[in-house]
């Protein structure tokens, strides 16, 4: 039998997804107005799931995540847990233009893998402390983050499954997809929290509520 | 007192919208949860304001504020989202959006747009 403390209701859902929702629309500005970079936004998804499915998840949305490369950061605060930024291998090329004025700078013998890794991480930053920002403010909360780091192909399958392990046997997971219109790319961003934050997370969702019930 | 349309697939964004209101003002108020139920309750229900979400599934808030604007031509529709880049702003308006208000809902800021857009639709 379901534990109803263990679960979100369905407006506890649906007023998360808004608010996720409103953390990307935020972000999306963010980009476009720092690196003029226009993003198509999808309805984000939210479910409470054991760490396995967690995996389970994501294995199923990115079959091969071999040809994946990651951008991960850590935030705490009341709202804690990890962001994983994942874009297929390669398409971070694709977003290099953006930096082209700088690149330009750096003249014909840079390393083209390290601008974009460089070129990621830094897109991830953003996207990542724009949303979980927006997020956690909307919640009334404030958070704190660890550096971005990145992880390509192989490293990931290990990565995300060290972190889920080390969680409790629950975890919170958020996914949308972000779709760089004008460069054809697209990443998807999880959220991975606790479970541990359940109960602050419930009271948070009630007074974003409250003024509108 | 006005017939309001208002289309988000969020029963929270609807609620937060619709608190932000006059209550006062007695406004008939009907709901949608995406673009394809927005246009057709806009034709069914012929609403003097429409609320507009953009990021919706199936069909989105920017077909169907295209759809609307192509059936009806003077259709009075205030985008209300979050994403508030400057593209997406250029192309709802460039498609006939009468405002872009920005989520969450500021009750000054929806009830001046909601004005505005009662007092274009008398004026014509």
């Amino acid at each position: 039998m379901k534990d109803p403390a263990r679960e979100l209701t369905e407006l506890e859902q649906d007023a998360l997804q808004e608010i996720m929702n409103i953390g990307f629309g935020s972000a999306a500005a963010d980009l476009a107005e720092i690196i003029n970079l226009h993003v198509i936004l999808s309805v984000p998804h939210i479910a409470v799931l054991e760490s396995h499915e967690v995996i389970n998840f994501i294995n199923q949305e990115i079959p091969d995540t071999t040809d994946m490369s990651m951008i991960t950061q850590f935030f705490s605060g009341k709202l804690n847990g990890g962001s994983f930024l994942v874009f297929p291998h390669g398409e971070g090329r694709k977003l290099l233009k953006i930096f082209d004025g700088e690149m330009s700078l750096i003249g014909d013998n840079y390393d083209i893998d390290l601008l974009e890794k460089e070129t990621l991480v830094e897109i991830g930053n953003i996207i990542i402390g724009a949303c979980v920002g927006k997020i956690a403010e909307m919640l009334g909360d404030v958070v704190t983050y660890a550096p971005p780091r990145f992880f390509g192909q192989d490293q990931i399958h290990e990565t995300l499954h060290s972190v889920v392990q080390s969680s409790d046997s629950f975890a919170i997971l958020f996914k949308t997809v972000f779709d760089f219109e004008q460069y054809n790319v697209s990443g998807y961003l999880f959220l991975v929290s606790q479970y541990s934050i359940m109960p602050w997370l419930k009271q948070a969702i009630a007074e974003f509520l409250g003024p509108h019930a | 007192m006005a017939k309001i349309l208002i289309v988000d697939d969020s029963v929270v964004a609807r609620m937060s919208l619709k608190s932000c209101l006059p209550k006062e003002a007695g406004h008939e108020i009907t709901e949608g949860k995406d673009g394809a139920e927005g246009v057709a309750l806009y034709q069914s229900f012929s609403p003097d304001v429409t609320f507009m979400d953009l990021t919706m599934p199936g069909m989105d808030g920017i077909t169907a504020l295209a759809e609307i604007r192509t059936i009806d031509p003077t259709a009075r529709v205030i985008i209300l989202t979050a994403d508030i880049q400057r593209r997406t702003i250029e192309r709802v308006t460039e498609l006939g959006a009468f405002a872009v208000v920005k989520k969450p809902p500021v009750k000054e800021v929806v009830q001046a747009e909601l004005d505005r857009a009662l007092a274009a639709g008398a004026a014509s």
